[in-house]
């Protein structure tokens, strides 16, 4: 309960913009600047959570990804897997990509050479 | 529920409406009232958490000598040579709730805003998945509670909360507890409220 009103605040265009203020001319977001509580570190986490959000919508990465679907914890959540389980597989993908870069050549003596070859 | 429950509910439904919250974040405290006094939890400082860590040293040391005193691993065992209940299968349970939502976060992320039934279907799997996946945590830790592990931390947070709770009298924030014993005997609710405003001022940042 306590976090789905956290990230509503978060998410909020006032604690966002001031987020924003905070990264960019170091306006202070909490009075005091050490020793924050959980409260306030699990705040910082969803306040740049959805800065990202925000800005990958701006960015129009994802053409499902709009404001009521941010609004929604829920679907975000899934959002989070979704793009997670993506970046993973897009990983493994350039890897298999690279293994099979990895050109063969054939010496004098018939022995073969393996070299690995990155491609811009 | 008893009325102590009721109250307690409560206290920590008016505790965090939003804009409560709002004000709340802005420093590292953590106001309540109780019997229509001020009172606060506040963070503790490195030399209330280093005390609070040699206390709960000191209550190991006394805690490993009694006779029945588990870890979690012993009490794990125990629970299943007894036939009380399999921890590893619970467990196992979990894992495999876990994995089904997020068969299902894949199925609900790319959806539009315009397929309303097909988002709400999904949410709907995936409330009823969370409410397994609670239940089952729940069963967890009902049956691991009395381990040493979560004594220790219980204690832990006691001693935060004798240390860091403090009284709004005349413009001065004083503390409540001359003493930790002055602490421990007192059983009014106002013990309990401040061990729920220091449980979630710290909000096991671990778990997160």
């Amino acid at each position: 309960m306590i976090e789905d009103k956290l990230r509503q605040l978060a998410r909020s265009s006032y604690y966002q913009s001031l987020y924003k203020a905070s990264k960019e001319n170091g306006i202070k977001l909490f009075e005091n600047d050490t020793n924050l509580s959980g409260l306030q570190v699990v705040f910082l986490y969803w306040l740049s959570l959805y800065d990202f959000l925000y800005d990958t919508l701006a960015r129009k990465e994802y053409d499902f990804l709009t404001e009521k679907y941010i609004d929604s914890n829920v679907r975000v959540d899934a959002f989070l897997y979704y793009r997670k389980r993506q970046n993973e597989l897009e990983l493994a993908k350039s890897k298999e990509e690279q293994l099979r870069q990895r050109t063969k050549f054939k010496g004098k003596k018939g022995k073969q050479t393996y070299f690995d070859v990155e491609f811009a | 529920m008893d009325t102590k429950e009721i109250n307690l509910e409560e206290f920590k439904n008016t505790l965090f409406d939003i804009q409560k919250l709002s004000y709340m974040i802005q420093d590292n405290k953590l106001p309540f009232t109780y019997n229509k006094e001020c009172y606060r939890v506040r963070m503790p400082s490195q030399g209330e958490k280093a005390e609070a860590e040699d206390y709960r040293s000191e209550k190991q040391i006394e805690f490993i000598q009694r006779p029945n005193c588990k870890t979690k691993n012993e009490l794990r065992k125990i629970l299943k040579e007894n036939n009380v209940v399999d921890i590893d299968k619970l467990e196992a349970q979990a894992n495999q709730i876990k994995k089904q939502f997020k068969n299902v976060y894949l199925k609900l992320a790319p959806k539009f805003d315009e397929d309303k039934e097909g988002i709400s279907t999904e949410i709907e799997k995936i409330n009823e998945l969370q409410n397994q996946l609670q239940d089952v945590t729940q069963e967890i830790n009902k049956h691991l509670a009395p381990s040493l592990e979560d004594r220790l931390e219980g204690v832990y947070l006691e001693y935060l909360v004798y240390s860091c709770t403090e009284k709004l009298v005349e413009k001065e924030w004083i503390k409540v507890w001359n003493t930790f014993e002055e602490y421990k005997k007192d059983n009014s609710l106002l013990a309990t409220r401040a061990v729920v405003c220091m449980t979630h001022l710290l909000f096991n940042v671990r778990q997160f």
